[in-house]
């Protein structure tokens, strides 16, 4: 009995992995392929706007009373709780100045002259993110994601059941077993943070959606909105400084910058709030992002600097590790997903570990698919709708993202409906390359073909970027706008790197058995 | 076919496990959601801490603890252990938060 019981949980585990493996593989190489673009949302942003392309200043010598002045000049304008973000934040090299109940404005830091970009129809950053979470349909889109999160951590937690339980070797001579080591050994690395990952992802997408009820029941109905509700504890409000109405003159914005700087020397400062500005009891608080304390800062919990904007000196000093253990515990969670303020390193690092996981995704379809071509080996030439649907999916989206990146420069930008246009052209051209797939009987053809033409689509983009926004790879490193720079030079090296797997690609089914098992194949 | 028949079709093991099957994906998923979600809201209950810290808590595992119950579940040897599974810990944290509350 006992023997039975075994047998049948390993055939269990291992069927209800590979059924759900292959429905949720899809959407989830969905989500990860654009996650990792989102991964570089900041660059991309700034890549993406004509008004963005200029070098980022320092953020000590911009001329902040200038700019602060022309927006105060309006009296309806409120005077406290303004927030400054610095040139630099998300990578952006303008000066944005908000406040909760005005409309956000944007200055350049060389000229202090307001930034006009109401003809400047872009969201190419944001419709990547967008992807990448289902938001194109909506709540029932964000519902789906959410639930394939959900099915990815079941994945996960069964396939390392897997390893525990089944005796796997590594020592296969044929294409189906390299699939199944390099599916195995990849994820058994990136599991832990692919885990975190995916589970702050089924948080945000289906955990705050169905929280009502919860709320309602722990709170013995007094809220059922968890976000308010949960806010006290995660954004503790400040005690709200009474204004004495004595206007006194206030020390200049970058003195004080440099100032906090000698406070807290480990901090990059992201933001500045302005709190009863030009009164007597006016203060400035710096709030920043401490790249030595990762996991412990950097979404709720912030490091802040709060000087007297009167006289300069210090009033609080506060450390990340001084907040409550929830907004650790929170932040702990969702730093690798969210990578708000991160250095350019861990994003890297990230979207390596990432890039990886859509590789062993891609070996796990593979070894799915080849189990059931081995059937009919020899015979007949193996078309299944679910390799020829994953063909598009998985790698059809390569050079459909690539037009995406394309028509980001094209089509000129007071375009009316330019996204609509944008993002039609990419749907239909991702469609374009199902059609392709279902057409070409020779997948590994259709393979090659896609990765050729979507790394030079990538060079385009970044060549068309160059002639229509009249800034050459030189003359950007000139210009020192190195973020603009480093988008275009990423966009030719992942093109080179597309066309060059595109030419070493098997072309059949004959030369991909060779390929697949070099190793074997050499040695005898 | 007869409730015998029923109950005897529920408490007899497959004879082998090559194919899950809609009936433990479904309750797996739909029973993982009801588990998971009382013992959640049973956790931030009980906890000790201030109620907002509790429901932080609990709602940042409850979808770990959902693809838990969902392996849990569907992995059981019978179809009755699968639906026993998803029925017992249901009723037991149900009638334990209707009493707390």
């Amino acid at each position: 009995m006992k023997e039975l019981k075994t047998k049948l949980l390993k055939q269990r585990l291992y069927s209800l992995h590979s059924s759900l493996g292959v429905f949720i593989s899809l959407f989830m190489y969905i989500s990860l392929f654009f996650g990792i673009f989102t991964i570089f949302k900041p660059f991309i942003t700034v890549w993406e706007k004509p008004s963005r392309h200029f070098e980022r200043i320092d953020s000590t010598v911009t001329d902040y009373e200038k700019i602060l002045k022309a927006i105060i000049s309006n009296p309806n304008y409120p005077k406290n709780n303004i927030y400054i973000e610095l040139p630099g934040y998300f990578d952006d090299p303008a000066i944005k100045i908000t406040h909760r109940f005005m409309p956000a404005n944007y200055f350049n830091p060389y000229t202090n002259q307001k930034i006009e970009a109401k003809n400047e129809l872009s969201y190419l950053g944001g419709f990547l993110n967008h992807l990448h979470y289902g938001r194109p349909f909506m709540i029932i889109g964000k519902i789906i994601f959410g639930l394939i999160a959900i099915g990815t951590m079941v994945l996960i937690l069964g396939g390392l059941m897997l390893i525990i339980k089944m005796k796997f070797n590594n020592k296969g001579r044929n294409g189906q077993a390299n699939f199944s080591k390099w599916h195995r050994k990849i994820f058994l690395y990136t599991s832990p943070i692919f885990l975190i990952i995916v589970l702050t992802g089924a948080l945000m997408n289906i955990g705050y959606i169905t929280a009502k009820p919860l709320t309602s029941i722990v709170t013995k109905g007094e809220s059922n909105d968890i976000i308010s509700f949960t806010s006290s504890v995660l954004k503790p409000a400040q005690v709200p400084i009474k204004s004495l109405e004595e206007e006194v003159k206030m020390l200049s914005i970058s003195k004080l910058i440099q100032k906090a700087k000698n406070i807290n020397t480990s901090v990059n400062y992201q933001k500045i709030k302005l709190i009863n500005w030009n009164d007597k009891t006016a203060r400035v608080q710096f709030i920043g992002y401490n790249p030595y304390k990762p996991f412990l800062n950097g979404v709720y919990n912030k490091e802040k600097v709060l000087l007297s904007a009167v006289d300069g000196r210090l009033i609080k000093d506060i450390r990340a590790e001084d907040s409550a253990w929830v907004i650790l515990f929170a932040d702990a969670f969702y730093f690798i997903h969210l990578l708000y303020d991160v250095d350019i390193f861990t994003r890297i690092f990230v979207a390596l570990l990432m890039g990886l996981s859509t590789f062993a995704i891609g070996f796990g379809m593979l070894l799915w698919l080849e189990r059931k071509a081995k059937i009919f080996d020899g015979k007949v030439v193996f078309y299944h709708w679910l390799g020829r649907f994953s063909l598009a999916i998985m790698l059809g989206v390569i050079p459909s993202t690539a037009i995406l990146f394309i028509t980001q420069w094209l089509l000129p930008f007071d375009l009316a409906n330019k996204i609509t246009i944008q993002q039609i052209i990419f749907y239909n051209s991702w469609l374009g390359t199902l059609v392709w797939s279902l057409y070409r009987l020779n997948s590994y053809k259709a393979a090659k073909e896609f990765l050729f033409s979507g790394g030079i689509l990538f060079i385009l983009a970044s060549i068309i970027h160059q002639i229509v926004s009249g800034f050459s790879l030189f003359s950007l490193y000139e210009s020192k706008m190195f973020d603009i720079l480093s988008v275009d030079l990423s966009l030719i090296i992942l093109g080179s790197i597309l066309i060059i797997i595109s030419i070493k690609l098997p072309k059949n089914r004959e030369s991909a058995k060779f390929f697949w098992n070099k190793k074997y194949t050499r040695s005898t | 076919m007869t409730l015998n028949n029923i109950i005897k079709n529920l408490t007899t093991p497959e004879s082998n496990g090559r194919k899950i099957g809609a009936f433990r994906i479904v309750f797996g998923l739909f029973g993982g959601l009801i588990v998971s979600y009382l013992t959640v809201t049973l956790f931030a209950i009980l906890a000790p801490t201030s109620k907002p810290q509790s429901l932080v808590v609990s709602l940042y595992l409850y979808t770990f603890v959902w693809a838990c119950c969902f392996l849990w579940i569907s992995l059981s040897i019978s179809k009755i252990i699968v639906i026993l599974r998803v029925f017992i810990p249901s009723l037991i944290f149900s009638t334990l938060i209707l009493i707390l509350k």
